[in-house]
């Protein structure tokens, strides 16, 4: 991650005071928590903690700093870059993208346009979900994920916070460069939330490795065409599949020769085959590895990794990502 | 001898004076052009790419003329210090310091402001229609401009030459 500086610009003055003071590890810092009236909390190596003033972390809810609804608005000026007209895209979803692929949830008043939401206001909740590079996390997966020459299709299963974006980014990163035993190849990368390369302005922040395109803000199905059509990725790699449009641009995919490299939220195999959606690529056994991820001691350690067949290939012992 | 070339001094001077009367009101009228047609750019930003105002405003800097381009430049500039300001501080602020002494008068920086207040916050429908309103403002503002121009260029420059007159006549 890049710098304490740039993400605490994105709080107001006083908030930015109390996390400047705040004494913590960056790489276990997950998640900073604004609510309106309540005090400030942190996701921290895998627990919860109230930040005081002073910025001392503790676990108890009495010394949490409280966040007014001014210094929430004033977050959202700067979050938004004074420019919220330009993320209503985003604010749909619920979500916005930040310098440094940094993603930062809202809540409040949803304004629906007959039965689709329009937007956001009164935004009385920010939920600031710190992106993490951590490279050669991917490097245990990879021997499993690739076959001779060839990457096999493989999905990542993972609860969410358990580092599944971050060890998708290592592999991607790892196979466009190449390793001591794998050339590198061309990797193409279907951002719809910027939270694989972090783009800003266009430019990828995280490092995705040297023979990656990506397309930032793409809607998965038809960037997965794109890709396909303009750049002839050996490789696509998409974060959170799920709905029909992307299964169906995955099929596409499949048959044009392209290897995929895929996450989704889940526990387990058996979660994916109750996704209706999912459940056929599973049984048609489309995918050649799963890697499964838990939470346990450590954020984005993995579980295990199967094949097509529900065969258990690693187990256990784990990589932290 | 010495005179003659006060009176001529005097004549010249009154006449530059009505003669830069006139221009401040060419160059009133031009600015207000420019304006709006840095609004009008503002607006194919937001519409077509979308654009957050501050990479708008860098865009649009580099294609209109100063003081304009360095207020827009500046205005950008200092978004992105993310300092405590709100946006129609520092909007404000900008046009105060970088169109001082611009041609445009009290009243366009007044409106100037006003629109600055509205820019950001709404959603992207709301955000063209404030740019719109602007823009029909400026229009009509230009308008009147354009037509004080017409009415008053050649009232200045010979109120010049005749006060240049008057005064001559009376020193002799």
């Amino acid at each position: 991650m890049k710098g304490k500086d740039e993400l605490i610009k994105i709080f107001s003055i006083r908030l930015r005071g109390i996390l400047q003071r705040m004494d913590v590890d960056l790489e276990q810092l997950q998640e900073i928590r604004l609510r309106v009236d309540k005090p400030l909390m942190i996701a921290y190596g895998g627990r919860e903690y109230f930040v005081a003033e002073s910025g001392r972390i503790s676990l108890d809810e009495a010394s949490g700093y409280v966040v007014d609804k001014k210094e929430l608005l004033e977050t959202m000026e700067y979050i938004a870059n004074y420019s919220l007209y330009a993320f209503e895209d985003e604010l749909r979803q619920g979500f916005i993208t930040i310098q440094g692929g940094h993603r930062v949830g809202v809540a409040g008043k949803i304004v629906m346009d007959g039965d689709k939401i329009k937007s956001v206001k009164y935004i009385s909740f920010i939920n600031v979900r710190l992106s993490h590079q951590i490279k050669g996390c991917a490097g245990e997966v990879l021997p499993y994920v690739i076959q001779g020459e060839e990457v096999c299709h493989t999905l990542i299963i993972s609860p969410p916070r358990c580092g599944k974006t971050t060890l998708l980014r290592d592999m991607i990163r790892q196979l466009s460069n190449g390793t001591d035993y794998f050339p590198g190849i061309t990797v193409g990368v279907v951002d719809e939330r910027s939270e694989i390369g972090g783009a800003y302005l266009g430019v990828p922040q995280n490092d995705l490795g040297i023979r990656t395109d990506v397309l930032d803000c793409c809607p998965k199905a038809e960037g997965m065409m794109m890709l396909v059509r303009s750049m002839s990725p050996r490789i696509i790699a998409v974060d959170e599949i799920g709905d029909y449009g992307d299964i169906h641009a995955i099929e596409t995919v499949l048959h044009c020769g392209c290897k995929l490299l895929a996450t989704v939220h889940g526990s387990s195999i058996e979660d994916v085959k109750k996704k209706p959606l999912l459940q056929k690529l599973v049984l048609e056994r489309i995918f050649e590895r799963y890697v499964i991820l838990h939470n346990h001691n450590q954020v984005g350690k993995v579980k295990a990794i199967f094949d097509a067949r529900g065969t258990a290939l690693y187990e256990g012992r784990g990589t932290g990502c | 001898m010495l005179k003659w070339v006060g009176i001529g001094l005097m004549i010249g001077a009154c006449s530059a004076i009505g003669l830069s009367m006139g221009q401040d009101l060419k160059k009133r009228v031009t600015q207000l052009q420019e304006l709006r047609r840095m609004t009008g750019m503002l607006q194919g930003e937001i519409q077509y790419a979308k654009s957050p105002l501050a990479e708008a405003f860098r865009h649009v800097a580099g294609r209109i003329r100063e003081p304009f381009s360095d207020f827009l430049r500046h205005t950008a500039e200092d978004m992105e210090e993310f300092s405590g300001e709100s946006f129609s501080e520092i909007f404000s602020r900008n046009a105060e310091e970088d169109l001082k002494g611009s041609g445009l008068l009290r009243e366009d920086m007044e409106q100037l402001r006003g629109f600055g207040e509205h820019l950001g916050y709404l959603d992207q429908e709301m955000q063209l229609r404030t740019i719109d309103l602007y823009r029909t403002q400026l229009m009509e503002t230009c308008e009147t401009a354009s037509e004080e121009f017409k009415n008053k260029e050649k009232v200045y420059r010979y109120l010049g030459v005749c006060m240049g007159l008057f005064l001559a006549i009376l020193f002799v």
